[in-house]
């Protein structure tokens, strides 16, 4: 088998209460700190000023933290990084906020503010944003965490173009839990970009 | 109307996630968007909402928001002229 | 670079407001029927104002007509989903057991929104419509539909808004282009939902009467429901197959805009560059492009920024090819749209019309660019389709006659 074209130049692991680059800890809280707490206590960690961020769903500001670090770690990101990300329940978070509001009996409320953020790909647009990268972009919708199918999906639409480098990974954020692994692919770097070192780093902090 | 124009602050800062401000930091004649604080055109419509459900007054025109909005004095002025 | 392998149409279907089967829809575009009117079937505070393009089955008639049972749920968007890619697969004359690897991708965003939002409710009172709890995630319906179609090699759903069947499009060419599939059923389908009247709504970018794309007096969308899949195939199998292909895709772009999360740049560099791309990949020229099927949505700002790029993309008004949104005659069907509006491309192909751009009586003033109002005969080679969605997620594709 040929040797992999594209490596991993980094990657951003965010479990429950923990945030971790290249297998190195960044944060890391108490178990009981609320999901909103937590993303909140990482954006004062990053230190950076961009107030925009807390408009963002908890779906966007994990996802926003995570781009953040790797761009500190292998960036910076070229204009025409692709962004190819996953998760199963797409943008439930705030689904679930905007059918409150709008189905509440009593005081029924449609938040503009709210509704923004019902589709999952406004994650890869908040990111295109605070990065300026005019790519192409995918979200898919698996039932796991699915490398066998990112990772040549992945290869084909780098081999295809000039872009030659990507974001990608899965990003399944919970009312409280939080399974977000992101990473930086490109042509050089330590780890090669294959299904089975993607399930090593996945499985290593089960 | 130091006492609405107060409310409307604290208003603004909870409905727009504005975390990072107090009701201090903002003044009265501050421009809302643009160069001021950069509200955005989502935030035009979250006050819109906010003047509908705390003050009964409907804008149906996001247009007309942008005269209403300029400034916190601006808003409280529209308030205590339309209120119902 | 992979060699190029020409992605063949072979089949495809679609139901919408217009019609429930690819020719009542190219009738009613040829005649400009359009399908905008008060919503009936969807219980929503907003329908004695807001119009939208609604599909003229219910749920009821759906399952009897596809002969599913009863006692599995199937929501709005599934129905759909299944009345249409039926249509495709007979009209490519598929059997999925012919040995070929055959991919599933659906694109939808409404899920099974529409019966969550019925059926919550009840669901801790009474134990009766709990077979739909499951059909909630974006998902779901996609692995019924393989179900149903009897496809296993591959299934995915792609959720990116309203560019998320063109991106669906994109993928099935990709994958066979890259020799993973031999075959994709590709397309999307989106329901009407309260979810999505409401939230469009409160964006204030939902008109009150009928949408008017591209005219300077636009104040609004409507939406719609609809929906519709190709069936593609590496141009070998379809000759293996003997089916004659009735378009090929030849070009395909996607970028992203860079600039708010639901509103686009106002000199539209998502759409600029997507069209790019899918020129570069067809290897045209924008001169080489006959019609152009715009994303057109008519809200203020969707317009200005396409026209724009339009305009980048060809220097003058007078450059531009006839382009139309056809979104005035279905509304604005969200991740259909790519799908519904490539089979109206495809139809411009087939017979060699452009179709018009309704309710348009004033150019947009600072663009001055006028849409084609009136059906149209023309020598149709090349069709570019446009679908932008929220999160500045822009697409672009191209449909040929014939490859190089």
């Amino acid at each position: 088998m040929d040797a992999p074209s594209y490596h991993i130049q980094s990657y951003c692991m965010i479990r429950d209460r923990t945030i971790a680059v290249n297998g190195t800890t960044f944060l890391k809280t108490n178990a009981d700190l609320t999901l909103a707490d937590f993303l909140k206590s990482a954006y004062r960690q990053l230190d950076i000023d961009y107030p925009k961020f807390h408009k963002m769903d908890s779906l966007c500001k994990a996802v926003l933290i995570a781009a953040e670090l790797m761009d500190r770690t292998s960036g910076p990101y070229a204009s025409d990084t692709a962004l190819i990300f996953s998760n199963r329940s797409s943008s439930y978070l705030s689904d679930n906020k905007h059918a409150t509001g709008i189905f509440d009996t009593e005081n029924p409320t449609a938040s503009p503010a709210t509704f923004v953020y019902t589709l999952p790909n406004i994650a890869l647009g908040e990111i295109s944003i605070r990065h300026q990268l005019h790519s192409e972009n995918v979200f898919f919708i698996f039932d796991r965490y699915l490398p066998e199918f990112l990772v040549p999906y992945t290869n084909a639409a780098l081999d295809d173009k000039p872009i030659k480098s990507a974001i990608g990974g899965w990003v399944e954020i919970g009312e409280h839990t939080c399974d977000l692994l992101l990473y930086h692919i490109g042509k050089s770097g330590d780890i090669p970009h294959t299904v089975a070192e993607l399930k090593r780093i996945y499985n290593e902090h089960e | 109307m130091s006492e609405l124009t107060e409310e409307l602050k604290a208003k603004i800062i909870s409905q727009l996630n504005l975390e990072d401000l107090t009701v201090d930091d903002l003044d009265d004649n501050t421009p809302l968007f643009g160069n001021g604080l950069g509200l955005d055109s989502i935030d035009a419509l979250e006050l819109i909402v906010m003047l509908d459900k705390s003050y009964g007054i409907k804008l149906s025109d996001p247009k007309e928001g942008r005269k209403v909005f300029e400034t916190v004095q601006t808003m409280a002025d529209f308030i205590e002229a339309n209120r119902k | 670079m992979s060699p190029i392998v020409p992605i063949a149409v072979t089949g495809m279907g679609a139901i919408s407001a217009i019609g429930n089967d690819v020719a009542e829809n190219f009738k009613s575009l040829a005649e400009a029927n359009h399908g905008i009117g008060p919503i009936r079937q969807l219980e929503t505070c907003h329908e004695e104002r807001l119009l939208a393009g609604e599909v003229h089955m219910s749920n009821a008639e759906l399952y009897d007509r596809l002969g599913l049972p009863q006692d599995i749920a199937y929501t709005r968007s599934t129905l759909l989903a299944l009345w249409a890619s039926r249509e495709a697969l007979e009209a490519a004359a598929i059997d999925p057991t012919d040995g070929y690897r055959t991919g599933l991708i659906s694109a939808t965003t409404v899920g099974g929104m529409d019966a969550t939002e019925r059926y919550y409710d009840d669901y801790l009172a009474s134990a009766k419509n709990r077979s739909f709890i499951p059909t909630h995630p974006c998902g779901y319906a996609a692995e019924q539909i393989a179900g149903q179609l009897g496809i296993a090699d591959f299934v995915t759903t792609i959720s990116t808004a309203c560019s998320s069947a063109a991106n669906a499009i994109m993928l099935g060419a990709r994958m066979i282009r890259a020799g993973l599939l031999d075959r994709a059923i590709v397309g999307g389908t989106d329901c009407l939902s309260r979810f999505t009247v409401n939230g469009f709504n409160s964006l204030m970018i939902y008109t009150d009467g009928h949408c008017r794309p591209f005219d300077e007096n636009r104040n609004g969308l409507n939406l719609g429901e609809a929906a519709a899949y190709l069936v593609l195939e590496a141009e070998e199998v379809a000759r293996n197959r003997a089916i004659l292909p009735i378009a090929y895709v030849t070009g395909y772009g996607n970028a992203n805009d860079a600039f708010h999360q639901t509103a686009s740049s106002d000199n539209g560099e998502g759409a600029y560059l997507a069209m790019q791309q899918a020129l570069e990949i067809a290897r045209l020229n924008p001169a080489d492009v006959d019609y152009i099927n715009a994303h057109g949505t008519a809200t203020p700002n969707n317009d200005l920024a396409e026209g724009n790029a339009l305009l980048r993309m060809y220097g003058s008004a007078s450059a531009l090819p006839p382009f139309s949104s056809t979104k005035a005659f279905t509304g604005h069907t969200l991740a259909a749209a790519g799908a519904i509006e490539a089979v109206f491309s495809i139809l411009a192909l087939q017979h060699q019309v452009v179709f018009p751009n309704l309710n348009f009586s004033q150019p947009i003033a600072s663009l001055n660019i006028v849409p084609q109002t009136g059906l149209a005969a023309k020598k149709i080679d090349h069709v570019l389709s446009n679908s932008f969605g929220f999160g500045g997620n822009c697409s672009t594709l191209i449909f040929s006659k014939d490859h190089d």
